[in-house]
């Protein structure tokens, strides 16, 4: 076993719980402190038990989800794709959500179907809809939902924002409403700042186009709660937050 | 800090703080007290927790119920001086 491995925390919880444990013994056995031994292998048992879960080291997970957008941006930009993205709910011919990004203007949603990525629709409908980057995290957060995300509207959306959030570690808040017509997300870092600003300085146009994985599960997850296609109309980017203005497109 | 390294953090505080008020001796009240700040972290965390995270701290919940169980039935034969 490399050193290194032991100071992943899911061995760490089981050196401190196996402590705890020990001292619960020996104070159980030649003390009298019932309490602070029974508090002791309470902690002990606490920490072994539910400090369970594997983890990756931070640039690990970082690269991983690096690799799983740029290859997606650099065909976007081969192929000269300026539009900004529009995500798309799931509707009568999509059974998931999609990110539309158009070739040129904006002129209008095609219809968008499952097994179609190039969309020629005609004349300012032409482009490629796309699975989001952070749908398969935004389905991890709805399986700890109590309800279905679809069209539940804004409070929906902010709870499954707010499993995104607390559950999953991707932002340390976030905030979701309606102002002057347009809906304005803002998320608020938690530690990706620096992949953030990596992603950024290889292309400004990601954040616009399709998202990295943790921007664009929470655009999907807004899509999804209000039941609307939301187009990126603004972004703003300062040390600790990003803001996205979204157009909702009827 | 991840959900489960939050409840692991508030529930050793909690511990420490019912140890301060109980004192060495009161068991029964300090692992009652314990219950309850178990019981309260499941609720208020239960929607951000995964399943396997849920089931353990269920299992924790469930030997606390034994535990509670215990504490009453021994106080009401004590009340009846059956022992």
């Amino acid at each position: 076993m490399k050193k290194e491995d032991l100071k992943s925390p899911e061995y760490l919880s089981k050196v401190i719980g196996t402590i705890f444990i020990i001292l619960s013994i020996y104070l159980f056995i030649f003390t009298e402190q019932i309490n602070t031994a029974f508090a002791s292998l309470f902690i002990g048992v606490l920490t072994i038990t539910i400090l369970h879960f594997k983890t990756v080291k931070i640039s690990t997970a970082e690269s991983m989800l690096e690799s799983s957008v740029m290859p997606l941006n650099d065909l976007l930009e081969d192929l000269d794709l300026d539009g900004d993205g529009v995500y798309v709910p799931p509707n009568e011919q999509l059974s998931s959500s999609r990110t539309y990004i158009p070739a040129g203007d904006f002129r209008g949603i095609p219809t968008l179907y499952d097994e179609m990525t190039v969309i020629t629709g005609g004349a300012g409908r032409t482009g490629i809809s796309l699975i989001p980057s952070g749908a398969p995290i935004l389905d991890e957060a709805k399986e700890h939902m109590e309800s279905e995300l679809y069209g539940i509207g804004i409070e929906g959306a902010r709870e499954g924002m707010g499993i995104l959030t607390h559950g999953l570690s991707l932002a340390k808040s976030f905030s979701l409403r309606r102002e002057d017509g347009s809906i304005k997300l803002r998320i608020t870092h938690n530690g990706f700042n620096d992949y953030c600003e990596e992603l950024r300085g290889k292309s400004t146009k990601l954040c616009t186009r399709t998202g990295c994985p943790i921007c664009s599960a929470y655009i999907t997850c807004a899509s999804e709660g209000l039941d609307t296609p939301l187009r990126i109309v603004g972004f703003e980017k300062d040390e600790k937050h990003i803001k996205f203005t979204l157009e909702e497109v009827r | 800090m991840m959900i489960h390294q939050k409840i692991v953090v508030s529930l050793g505080l909690w511990t420490a703080i019912c140890l301060v008020l109980v004192g060495g001796h009161n068991l029964e009240l300090f692992g009652i007290l314990l219950l309850i700040g178990v019981l309260i972290s499941r609720e208020l965390t239960s929607t951000f927790t995964d399943l396997k995270t849920g089931d353990r701290m269920d299992t924790l919940i469930y030997i606390g119920i034994i535990f509670f169980v215990a504490v009453v039935s021994i106080r009401i034969l004590d009340i009846l001086e059956i022992i």
